[in-house]
């Protein structure tokens, strides 16, 4: 008997065609050849079918096993645009006819030749509301039924752009089989684009979560780009696609000239990579798309056709997807949140809009439960005298627009079940099928599921009712369970069981079991059902109880459901309180509620219910912060940084006859000096700082009509500025919020100030004190040549120096020998503070340098807070103090390097700008720690695990959560970057950059050896020259563009010093994730990146082959080396320039070069 | 006693199991133990710059 395709799949690499267009293109047919209608090659399969022959023929004779019919865009819709539609059928049948003769043809019984029948996309997206999905499905149907007819093998439906059209095409597929009585392979093939997402915006994920349930036999990518641009997405779909993979790349990005398409790959290349492809990640069906010619196919077919089918072992992820992004089932840590909020019975305000016909009011509800940490969003529009199927074909479009969480679709009626799965281009989730009224009803539902790919949550519900006990809960289980899995093959994976709970608060003796019995029946069921998920509608279990209660027993039972196994919960996720908040007495209570113990220590709900019965009573009296004496009240206000209530606080004590000017010296300035001491013993952390500073502003601002003119109530005046070629602004703004809320004047003149403008300035507003800041090692240079000046010019104006670069020693010895005992070293925002203070009180400017371990004035925080100091250095963001002036170091002997590694071949030679870096794929390479403890510097300290946790969740995650979405809605930040990759060869501890133009100049980069061994030199790790073969550098530069800065500025001037920080730090994080997007896209590029190892703390551990250095770092400090980079790459031509000092504007860049060497990793040079 | 301490700066973790041996600290050695002039590995930062996990 024959083989079929399917066989030869298993046993060998499949070869398909090239492309069909560009063949027939090549044809020269005349206008007459296409019956007058241009461009409509479907239809040469009945006017010359010889052309359509001629180019099946080709490539057969070039070794293809399999050729795909000429009916691309053979859907109706496509073919209405030439009037024609009517013949979609017929075209579609002598397509595969003819397909089928050539085949037979060449056929022999040692390489048997099949016929796949093409399926196109059309020309229209539902996803975005071109046609609905109904008339879709119906114009594929024709197309599919006339291939199945005409005797293809298998069917591909290619190209896809829009996953909801994908589905239509695929269910047409599935009617067109069962109606022509044949099952064939069914293959999917998606359209990545060069921005890394699908046309409406979907990535490689979202498209596997989405086809993967509907049962294909092969997931692949084909068009769009050439196979360069197409490594990420494949690796994707070898590690998480279907058992098959498919690639069909275009011959390259296409280009014009003179008019012309041409597409630049060569067959050989082509060959390499599809190679590539099959060898390293499993691609077992290989082809090409735009721009292949039979040459490219004989080429592949000779490299890989002969190869053996290559064994994959993909692991599908349990996923539901929106149309923008793939979330799991279950999520670490557990459980997964499901927003209730849109449900027309449990939210009155989602009712009241549905009510009011207000589809954006209720996309509003929606987005509202993105925010508050809802991974899926629960919708269910049924609602007495609504048409609840209209409603959801009104808003299920817009949700699948507007909202980045997956949906689950919460109806019990069919209809609109179907209505709302037929307008989301994701994976849903079904909520719910139950056997309350027998099979017949759930396997409706069931039918629905599978046709649409959606998972399913099952309720523990049959025709005697709702389960209570655990063994009605498991066989009910068990009985959907094999339904679902047996008769309509659902994967177990795709249930999530709701073991339904029921109140432990309403007294009923009979019901005191109830939710231990979901507990134990949730444990029971994962193992006696293994792969299933379960989901819990987890506040029933308290019902009845007053909210205090229920929130308390709500979470108790939360965490104890989740340790038993529970993977989801539909919950608000506001209402939910951490354990560890909540005291151990009540825990107990709520423990010995759920597991039903009235012996041990009493009724525990007389004891929950009396527990809150007394905090009424507590509540009462804690009401009396209220009754605290107004100026009490107020400087609380300032130490926990609550701004609402200080107007009419305020108003009242002034009123009361206190004087403003004496409130502001008398209260808010003695509240600050408490802030500064927590802050300074640890126990508040720095964004707090700010919340109490932004109080403090805001108070002053409410008295500022009642005080006398400024000078007369300033405490001294300050000029302030970060030192020229230094563009760093933070630290130096930290230290003018905290002066200027503590009374003085601050003359803020920015960032890259030279000495003349800080001593006019001081002139014109006869300062105090000139404050100057930097982070660079150089600017602590500046700073010296700035104090020689100064004492050239017989100048003694008090100087407070603070950044990271700076040392106490340095300051208090170096410089002081310089400029006198009138320097000083700020350790951070208070100390500049508590110095200004001494400054003006005359007791500083001691003769001496001080012993900083003896000196009354720093030791408090002397070395341990450096927190309200600039920015720390780090890989990307600025230089480290030492190695700075080292250099050169060519009398060293270079350690060994291993000689013998391959030079990865170049994937172009030039540079290019980086690609649309979608912001949303940087989010997951974050790195919390430096993001939370770094840049926000929300630090652990003394606090315990505990404590800390509880602010990262209370505090900090909101924010971050907040933020992301933020830039997301609007374009704060804009990822762009620059990319080069060039020739080069070392020398003499130079790496030596050959130009991309014939005749052009080298340019050099030089690099110092270490001094102590190993002798380290990042030249090392380039192949030596000139002669010999040359080796390849990676060069980037990568920015978030100049809009966060503005804001920044903008935030900082209003007084908004939390949001100031937070948005400063995330912005210089984005640009660090940014740059570990771009390195790992080159070494993909390279081929190198097999090895590399997931996860953020493997980035910060080099887990990847080769290393990546930035210009300014312990490796390779010399900033001067930007100049060439910059040369090279010309990043001017994208925002970034240089200043004086090789800093980047805007600041949140980071620059690096890219070795690929193994042996290169980080070194320092002492 | 706190095992584990994050690098502020760069997110490199010092776990006491594993010690540091490019630094030539052996595994079992507490934080607190580290030689003051100890950098994290990765980034070149003090002692200072790290946070109790």
């Amino acid at each position: 008997m024959a083989k079929t395709l399917l066989q030869l799949m298993g046993e060998k690499v499949v070869v398909f065609d090239g492309a069909m267009g560009t063949s027939l293109q090549a044809q020269d047919l005349s206008l007459d050849d296409f019956e007058g209608l241009e461009g409509c090659n479907e239809l040469l399969s009945a006017s010359r079918p010889f052309a359509v022959r001629r180019v099946h023929d080709e490539f057969l004779a070039a070794g293809a096993d399999v050729v795909e019919t000429n009916t691309f865009g053979g859907v109706q819709v496509v073919l209405a645009e030439y009037g024609i539609e009517h013949r979609a059928h017929e075209l579609a049948l002598r397509s595969a006819e003819l397909a089928r003769e050539v085949a037979a043809a060449h056929s022999t019984p040692d390489h048997p030749r099949f016929v796949c029948g093409s399926i196109g996309p059309g020309t229209k997206l539902p996803s975005l509301g071109h046609i609905g999905y109904r008339d879709l499905r119906q114009s594929f149907l024709p197309l599919a039924a006339g291939l199945v007819e005409g005797g293809v093998d298998a069917l591909i439906v290619e190209t896809c752009q829009d996953l909801l059209q994908a589905k239509a095409a695929l269910d047409a597929v599935r009617q067109a089989m069962s109606d022509g009585g044949r099952q064939l392979p069914v293959m999917a093939s998606v359209t990545i684009e060069a921005n890394g997402s699908m046309l409406v915006g979907s990535d490689i994920a979202t498209a596997a979560a989405t086809l993967l349930p509907l049962g294909l036999d092969s997931l692949g990518l084909n068009c769009a780009t050439g196979p360069d641009q197409m490594i990420r997405h494949v690796q994707f779909l070898s590690r998480h696609g279907a058992n098959r993979l498919s690639v069909m790349p275009n011959a390259g990005l296409p280009k014009n000239i003179d008019g012309l398409v041409v597409y630049p790959l060569g067959p050989e290349e082509l060959a390499d990579w599809l190679e590539r492809f099959v060898r390293e990640e499993g691609a077992g069906i290989v082809g090409g798309c735009c721009g292949t010619v039979p040459a490219h196919i004989r080429a592949v077919a000779q490299r890989v056709g002969g190869l053996e089918a290559p064994s994959r072992q993909p692991q599908r992820l349990p996923e539901t997807a929106s149309l923008f992004q793939a979330v799991t089932m279950f999520q670490e840590p557990a459980p997964l949140i499901v927003g209730e909020r849109t449900n027309a019975n449990g939210s009155k305000e989602f009712r009241d809009r549905l009510l009011a016909d207000d589809l954006e009011g209720m996309v509003a509800v929606a987005r509202d439960q993105e925010r508050g940490g809802a991974h899926l969003l629960d919708v269910c529009v049924a609602y007495v005298g609504r048409d609840e199927r209209a409603d959801m074909e009104r808003l299920i479009p817009q949700l699948a627009r507007q909202v980045r969480m997956p949906l689950v679709i919460d109806s019990t009626d069919p209809d609109s079940i179907e209505a709302a799965l037929e307008r989301h281009g994701g994976r849903c989730v079904i909520n719910s099928i139950n056997l309350e009224d027998g099979e017949e009803r759930l396997d409706q539902v069931v039918t629905l599921a599978r046709r649409f790919g959606a998972a399913l949550v099952a309720l523990v519900i049959d025709e005697e009712g709702m389960a209570l006990t655990v063994e009605r809960k498991l066989a009910v289980a068990r009985r959907i369970h094999r339904i679902c899995v047996e008769r309509h093959g659902l994967a177990p994976q795709d249930l999530i069981f709701d073991m339904l709970t029921f109140t432990v608060g309403s007294g009923d003796p009979e019901m005191r079991r109830a939710a231990l019995e979901t507990l134990e029946a949730i444990e029971q069921g994962k193992r006696l059902l293994p792969g299933i998920h379960t989901i819990l509608g987890v506040s029933n279990v308290s019902f009845g109880l007053k909210p205090a209660a229920r929130r308390i027993l709500n979470s108790v039972f939360l965490a104890e459901a989740v340790e038993r196994g529970l993977d989801q919960a539909i919950i608000n996720a506001r209402g939910i309180t951490p354990l560890h908040r909540i005291p151990d007495e009540l825990r107990d209570i709520c423990h010995r509620l759920i597991h039903a113990d009235f012996t041990s220590n009493g009724d525990p709900l007389t004891q929950l219910l009396e527990h809150y019965e007394d905090a009424v009573a507590a509540g009462q009296s804690s009401e009396a912060v209220e009754d605290l004496p107004p100026a009490e009240q107020l400087r609380r206000k300032i130490i926990n940084g609550e701004k609402k209530g200080l107007e009419e606080l305020l108003d009242g004590l002034r009123r009361d006859g206190r004087d403003p000017l004496e409130l502001v010296n008398g209260e808010l300035i003695p509240a600050m000096k408490v802030v500064g001491d927590l802050f300074g013993s640890g126990q508040m952390q720095l964004p707090f700082v700010l919340q109490s500073a932004e109080t403090m502003k805001a108070a002053v601002a409410l008295l500022e009509p009642y005080l006398p003119a400024m000078e007369t109530q300033s405490r001294g005046t300050l000029v302030l500025a970060t030192v020229k070629g230094d563009v760093h602004d933070i630290g130096k703004n930290l230290v003018d919020i905290i002066l200027s809320n503590n009374g003085y004047t601050v003359v803020n003149l920015g960032i890259k100030v030279l000495l003349e403008g800080m001593l006019e300035a001081a002139e014109e507003h006869g300062a105090h004190a000139i404050g100057m800041s930097g982070l660079l090692v150089k600017s602590t240079l500046v700073m010296k040549e700035n104090l020689e000046e100064m004492k050239r010019r017989g100048l003694e104006i008090p100087v407070l120096l603070g950044g990271a670069a700076l040392t106490r020693e340095y300051v208090e010895q170096d410089l002081r020998r310089i400029y006198g005992p009138a320097v000083h070293y700020g350790a951070d925002a208070f100390a500049a503070l508590n110095l200004l203070g001494e400054i003006r009180s005359g007791v500083t400017a001691p003769e001496a340098a001080p012993d900083p371990d003896t000196d009354p004035l720093t030791r408090p925080r002397a070395e341990s807070d450096k927190a309200i100091s600039t920015t720390t250095p780090r890989p990307g963001t600025g230089p480290q103090i030492f190695g700075s002036e080292e250099g050169g170091g060519d009398d060293l002997p270079a350690p060994e390097v291993d000689r013998t590694v391959a030079v990865p071949r170049a994937p172009w030679i030039g540079v290019r700008e980086a690609d649309h870096i979608p912001l949303e794929q940087l989010y997951p390479l974050l790195n919390e720690t430096t993001l939370f403890r770094g840049q926000w510097r929300y630090r652990r300290g003394k606090l315990s695990r505990d404590q800390f946790n509880e602010m990262i969740e209370n505090e900090v995650r909101p924010v971050f959560e907040r933020i992301k979405l933020q830039c997301l809605g609007e374009p704060l930040l804009v990822p762009r970057g620059m990319v080069g990759w060039f020739h080069c060869h070392s020398e003499n501890g130079a790496v030596v950059v050959h130009s991309p133009d014939p005749g052009g100049e080298p340019v050099r980069f030089t690099f110092p050896r270490r001094r102590t061994e190993p002798h380290h030199c990042i030249a090392d790790y380039f192949r030596p020259g000139p002669g010999g073969e040359p080796d390849l550098i990676g060069l980037f530069v990568v920015t978030v563009g100049p809009s966060a800065s503005l804001r920044e500025k903008e935030l900082f001037e209003a007084g908004h010093y939390r949001d100031y920080l937070h948005l400063h730090g995330f912005s210089v994080e984005i640009a660090e994730a940014a740059a570990e997007w771009l390195h790992a896209r080159m070494r993909e590029e390279l081929g190198i990146a097999g090895g590399d190892q997931t996860g953020v703390e493997a980035m910060v551990r080099q887990g990847y082959r080769g290393s990546r250095y930035s210009f300014g770092y312990p490796a390779c400090p010399d900033l001067e080396q930007q100049r060439p980079l910059f040369t090279l790459l010309q990043p001017e031509r994208i925002g970034i320039t240089l200043s004086e000092s090789c800093q980047m504007e805007p600041e949140q860049s980071v620059s690096a070069i890219v070795v690929h060497h193994p042996e290169a990793k980080y070194f320092n040079l002492t | 006693m706190n095992t584990h301490w994050v690098c502020v700066n760069c997110g490199y973790v010092y776990r006491v199991e594993e010690g540091d041996p490019s630094q030539g600290i052996a595994p079992g050695t507490p934080f607190e133990e580290l030689p003051d002039d100890w950098r994290c590995p990765i980034c070149y930062v003090g002692k200072d710059e790290f946070d109790p996990e």
